[in-house]
Formats: C-alpha cells, structure tokens, sequence
C-alpha cells in the first residue's frame, strides 16, 4: 500500500511531476530526467539503436500529448506510468514476427561482443556474458517476461514497481521472473554444480 | 556456489550493451515533445465523471493496422459508473502511412519532378498493378504527354496527342525479376519496405504540419541514394505527401501526393496499342541486364560525342544534357555549313577546301558559344578566317553583321527547324548511353564503386576513371582511361575520385 505523501513529505521529483501537467519549462526537466532510462529500456528490448530511437520517440510523444490527463502526482507514479507507455510501444514493436526476425538477425549478424561465450563451466568459473546472445535468449521469452527482466535486472525495479508498471499483482510478477531465468538457465544450459562465481 | 537469481542477475548486468545516448536525438525529440506538449495543453481536456483514471492501458483497441486508433476507458468509480471515451490523438508511426501504399492493389496521384535547372514536371499516374502503369505529365510546352507502360508485354506506348504522334517501345531481354521491379511504383514500394523494415535505417520524426489545411504528422528517413520525408493524416492514417530526393547525387527532388487507393479503373486506359489516327514509330531497347561493357559503351559514346573528355560525374541528368545540346549543335552546325557551303561556292569569293574546313571550324565555336556563353571564341583569330565574314553574311541572308543576339536568334532557330533530326540522332544513343549508367545504378553498396574521369581525355594511358569489386570477388576491376579493363588487387589511388552511391534496395550483381 501506498501512503499519500504529507506535504512535509513531498520531494522535489514529485513537486516537478506536478508542475510539468502544465507547465512547459517543467515538462522539459521530465523529460531530460527520463530521457536516458526510456531510451537504454528500449535499446535494450531492442537491440537496434535506430529502432530503439524510433520507440522512444514514439513514448515521449505520447507522454507529451496525454500529460494534461496524466492523473500521477508523485516522481514514482510518472516512472511506472512512462515504463508502462514504453512497454507497450515496445511490445507492440515486437509483435510483428518480421520485425522480431531482424532484430534477431542483427543480433546474430552483431560484431560488438564486449563479453565472451556462455559463463564456462569448470576451473575458469563464469566469466561474462555475450550481449547478442543473451538478447537472443531474452527475445524468445514472452514479451511480459522479457518486460519483466529488463525491468528488474536493468532497471533495477522492485516486484511492487514492476506490479505497478505492468498492471500485475506482485506475486504474478515474482512467477513470471522466475520461469524467465529458468528459461534462460536451459537455454545457455547452466550446470548448477559446476559452477563457481569470482565474487568482488 | 549456486547459481542464483543473484548470480544470474550480476551477469546479467555486466553483458549489456554500449547504450551511449546520441545527443542529437534527445536534443530533436525534446524539440518535438515540447511541441507536442504544447498542443496537447491547447486542446481543451475532457474529464471524467467521477475519479481519475484507473487503468485506461488495459482497453485499447488496436487495428490490424494502426498501432492505436482509439482508446475506449471504463472507470468503476465509488456511487457511480462513468464512461470516459477518448477519440482523439492516435499514435502513427512510419509504417502505419506505409501500409496503405504497400497493400493498395490499384492507386492513382500525382507526382511532381524538380530537378536543377529544369522545368518542373507534373503528372497524373495511375497504377493498375505491379507491371501496367499510365502517366499523364504536363510538358513545358504546355501540352499533354501520355505513357502508358506493360512490362508484362515488355512494351510502352508514348502519345502525343497534339500531334497525332506515337512511340512504341519494346523493352528485349527484360527478366522476370525486372518486370516486377521496373515499374515506377513498385520500385518506390520497394524503397519504402527498406525504409520500413531494414535494421540501422535512421528514421526521425518530423512533428507535424499543416498542408492544404490538414493536419499531418512527418517521418523523414535517410538511406543511401535517397532521403525521403512521409507526412501523413492522424485521423485517416494515409498518406498526404511523400518527397523524396534522388538521383546519384541528389539533384532531383520527386513529390507524390493526392493519393486514391483501391479505386476501379478501366483496363483499356492501360493498353499500349496505338490508337487509330497516330503516326507510329516503333523502336526496341535492349532492356536485358546492364553489363560492365555497356558503361565501357557509354564513356566510349559519350567522349566521342563531347569533344573526347569523360563527363565530369556520372549523373545521368548532366551528362544526357550535354549529349542531347552536342547532338542538338552538330546537326545545327550540318545543316548551317550547308547553307553556308552553298553561298560560298556561289559567291565572288572562291575558297579552297581547306579555306572552307576552317571557316567550318570557326562556325563550329560560334554555335557552341550559343550553347554555353562560357566559351566565347578568340575574336582575333576569328576575324583572321578568310571568309567567315561572308559565312555571317551567307547565314544572316544578306543583312550584313551580325549582333549576338541575332547570331543566337539564328542559332535557335536552326536548333528548332533541326529538333526532329535532332531528337532522331539522340534516340539512338540514349539507350546504349543509359545502360552504363544503369549497370552503376544497379551495383551493391560492397562494389565500392569510384568514379575518377573527370577533366580526363579519353586515351590517357594507365588512368583510372572507374572501379568497383564485383560481387564475391576477391579483385577490383579497374576501367582505364583508353578503356581498357584490369584486375587490381587494390582500388586505385586518384586524388578528386567520387563514391558512387549505391542503390537503397539494388540487385546483387
């Protein structure tokens, strides 16, 4: 449950998120706040920087013309309510099976592998994992537990928020998470007992 | 240790990707927003009866088409049912106007062609399928002029009606692939899949405008060879105006609007039978597909035509122009000399054969300097060819010096009584010509093609002017100067070579 700030309580973000329903000047500092979080979102669902450029667009555009209607009053009510307008631009994006393809194929086709291959199993422990190919198991996923993923490993939101993002009850949340990784543990076949983790 | 949430999730983490934002977008689409924030807070808002918003984002209707076409929200509210229904500011992205282009099986619009230096054309077309269309175009002359093209029978028909005139084209050798691509819009639906589907192409927004007082939202997408802008009607989800900008380097600028999709259309409008009544001229053009050696024809005809030094880019609008005006003076200059020729050899002063090849040559600058007044002749030298005064005279009809402004009256006057020679010795080097050109239009952007001939005489030894990697070879094939062709391991090194674009969506050669 979530208490309604006092007015000692109101921080700054949440007096911003109220003045930017009308006000110009404020609607801009929202956007710059939020700008780069939508857009690495997207880019990471997407993969492509130019269609991760194309969705993000698409969200502002329609935070900026339903923000007179936006009934939020608080910096977290705009974050789930933007993360919740991005998920659905990008979820609609991947609906199209062409679209799906090409973003695997640019996956596949990608030269930037910052990572090595899968977490080795043996002496050397895990080492780090292949961008492309991860994306590539994450795009097999349901598009509500890839939003999940992303939101809770990338965006580092709790069950509650990520609730609150995608109209879902907590517990539903915590399901989905957890058929999500198991998915991911079969796909890169991860032997539980062989595995040993470089802590810092 | 187990592998975890945790441990997963730390993985996770430390395999994303380099998502460095690009300032330029988030500059732009800050620009666009605050726009559209404003007209948002213009619109008056309607409210609900009752409390806010619950949870609109879980009843939003989608078309097969349009990602959002309207947005139907029932709050439950404590005392009370309210019913809020939203009917305004859909959300269209590029390939929603793209889609009625792409599914239309029959379209009509109009098309208007700006290119430097030209009048600018316009015409009606009408499209049946992917092989039959008709253009009815505007001539600067303010007459109509008709093609109607079959690329299933391989023909097109070309009608002047003012002049009871046609021109039946057989196109030999077209493959199949090349008839379901040659046809004006179906190749720009192919330009338009790319802009749509291929990864990395760069599309931005462009907010919204007004044209003939409807409001319309723009996309503008670059690729390489063209740059087109879409601009599209929110409360139809159609296009209004599609520009785009094309050529090899750009220099033409083609608009298409007032779009009709999907309307009947009589099939006779489309055949390519001459109708009765027309002087006929029929002519076959080779339309199979373009090969190295027809671009080694075309530097070949062009340098022959244009005083033997390559064309200064390959760009197919200048360099027909100056083959069309040195075709245009060559047949002027004929049929001056002989005029010329008579008088002489009927007046008091005899000249030698030589005498008369020189006055010829003197003749021959004059007119090209009606052509192009940057190349003025040596007055002195001129005034030192023996009888070229009585040449003036003889094509001035007796009336003595000339000014400039005659001499270019008469120039003009001799390039339209000549057109119809003209255009007749145009015709048959327009095909070879093109289908050089063609062949560099057609190569993939991995041919990494160059073009160097400019200000280069043909016969030059050991100079590149053009080269290009064919597909899945290891060598470039290197054309020289004295067209002749080598293999190279590496591209030549010529200071002031130009990248040929390549085409957005070409053939693989």
């Amino acid at each position: 449950m979530t208490l309604e700030p006092t007015p000692a309580m109101k921080r700054p973000e949440d007096d911003l998120v109220v003045r930017a329903h009308t006000d110009r000047a404020a609607f801009g500092q929202l956007y710059d706040a939020y700008y780069p979080a939508i857009f690495r979102y997207c880019f990471r669902r997407l993969f492509v920087r130019a269609v991760a450029e194309d969705v993000t667009s698409e969200v502002f555009l329609v935070v900026a013309s339903k923000m007179p209607r936006f009934a939020g009053t608080t910096d977290e009510d705009f974050r789930r309510w933007v993360f919740r307008i991005a998920t659905n631009e990008v979820n609609a994006y991947l609906r199209q099976t062409k679209r799906r393809r090409a973003l695997l194929e640019s996956a596949a086709r990608s030269g930037d592998l910052a990572a090595s291959v899968c977490p080795a199993v043996g002496d050397g422990g895990v080492e780090r994992l292949d961008w492309p190919a991860l994306y590539r198991a994450i795009l097999s996923l349901k598009p509500c537990e890839q939003a999940i993923l992303h939101l809770r490993f990338f965006e580092q939101m709790s069950h509650e928020q990520i609730a609150g993002v995608l109209q879902k009850r907590p517990a539903s949340v915590r399901v989905g998470l957890s058929r999500a990784l198991e998915k991911l543990r079969c796909q890169f076949r991860i032997d539980e007992r062989h595995v040993t983790v470089h802590t810092r | 240790m187990k592998l975890d949430e945790n441990t997963l999730a730390r993985l996770i983490e430390q395999a994303g990707p380099d998502d460095t934002l690009r300032p330029e977008h988030q500059r732009q689409l800050r620009e666009q927003s605050l726009a559209a924030f404003d007209i948002a807070q213009a619109k008056p808002t309607r409210r609900a009866f009752g409390p806010t918003l619950a949870d609109y984002g879980r009843w939003i209707v989608r078309s097969p088409i349009s990602r959002v076409a309207a947005m139907i929200v029932l709050v439950v509210a404590v005392g009370g049912v309210a019913i809020w229904f939203y009917g305004g500011g859909a959300t269209y992205a590029f390939a929603d106007f793209v889609a009625p282009i792409l599914e239309a099986k029959t379209a009509k619009f109009k098309i208007t062609t700006e290119m430097k230096g030209q009048p600018t054309l316009t015409s009606e077309v009408m499209v049946l399928d992917a092989a039959r269309q008709r253009q009815e175009a505007e001539m600067p002359n303010k007459t109509k002029g008709i093609t109607i093209t079959d690329f299933t029978r391989g023909k097109s028909l070309t009608l002047d009606p003012a002049s009871k005139k046609a021109l039946v084209i057989t196109y030999a050798g077209l493959t199949k692939k090349q008839v379901a691509q040659q046809n004006m819009f179906a190749q720009f639906r192919s330009i338009l899949l790319d802009a749509r589907d291929k990864p990395g192409i760069k599309r931005e927004p462009l907010g919204e405008k007004e044209i003939d007082g409807r409001r319309v939202v723009g996309f503008r997408v670059k690729m390489v060879g063209t740059e087109l802008s879409l601009w599209g009607d929110p409360k139809t989800g159609l296009p209004v105006r599609v520009e785009q900008t094309v050529g090899l380097y750009g220099n033409t600028r083609v608009t298409m609007s007032d779009f009709v999709f999907n309307v009947p259309m009589d099939e006779s409008l489309f055949s390519v039978e001459p109708p009765a009544g027309y002087t006929v001229q029929n002519q076959t053009v080779d339309a199979s597909p373009a090969t190295e050696k027809d671009l080694i024809g075309t530097f070949r005809i062009y340098c022959e035509l244009c005083g033997g030094v390559f064309p200064d880019s390959l760009d197919t609008q200048p360099m027909m122009m100056k083959v069309g005006m040195r075709i245009g003076m060559m047949v002027a200059s004929k049929s001056a000399m002989q005029t010329v020729r008579e008088k002489l050899a009927s007046g008091k002063q005899k000249l030698s054969e030589e005498q008369i090849r020189k006055v010829e040559e003197a003749m021959d600058k004059i007119l090209e300097w009606q052509l192009d007044s940057a190349k003025k002749p040596n007055e002195e030298e001129l005034r030192k060819t023996v009888g070229l005064k009585e040449a003036m005279e003889a094509l001035a009809g007796g009336k003595g010096k000339l000014s400039e402004e005659e001499i270019h009256k008469n120039a003009q006057a001799a390039a339209a009584k000549n057109s119809e020679a003209g255009m007749k010795e145009f015709m048959k080097v327009q095909t070879p010509l093109q289908r050089g050109l063609i062949f560099v239009f057609t190569l993939p952007a991995n041919a990494d093609a160059h073009y160097a001939g400019k200000g280069v005489t043909t016969g030059t030894l050991d100079r590149p002017i053009f080269w290009y990697k064919p597909t899945g070879a290891k060598t470039y094939r290197v054309i020289f100067a004295d067209l002749s062709v080598r293999d190279a391991e590496m591209p030549p090194k010529v200071a002031g070579a130009q990248a040929v674009p390549a085409a957005s969506s070409g053939e693989k050669k």
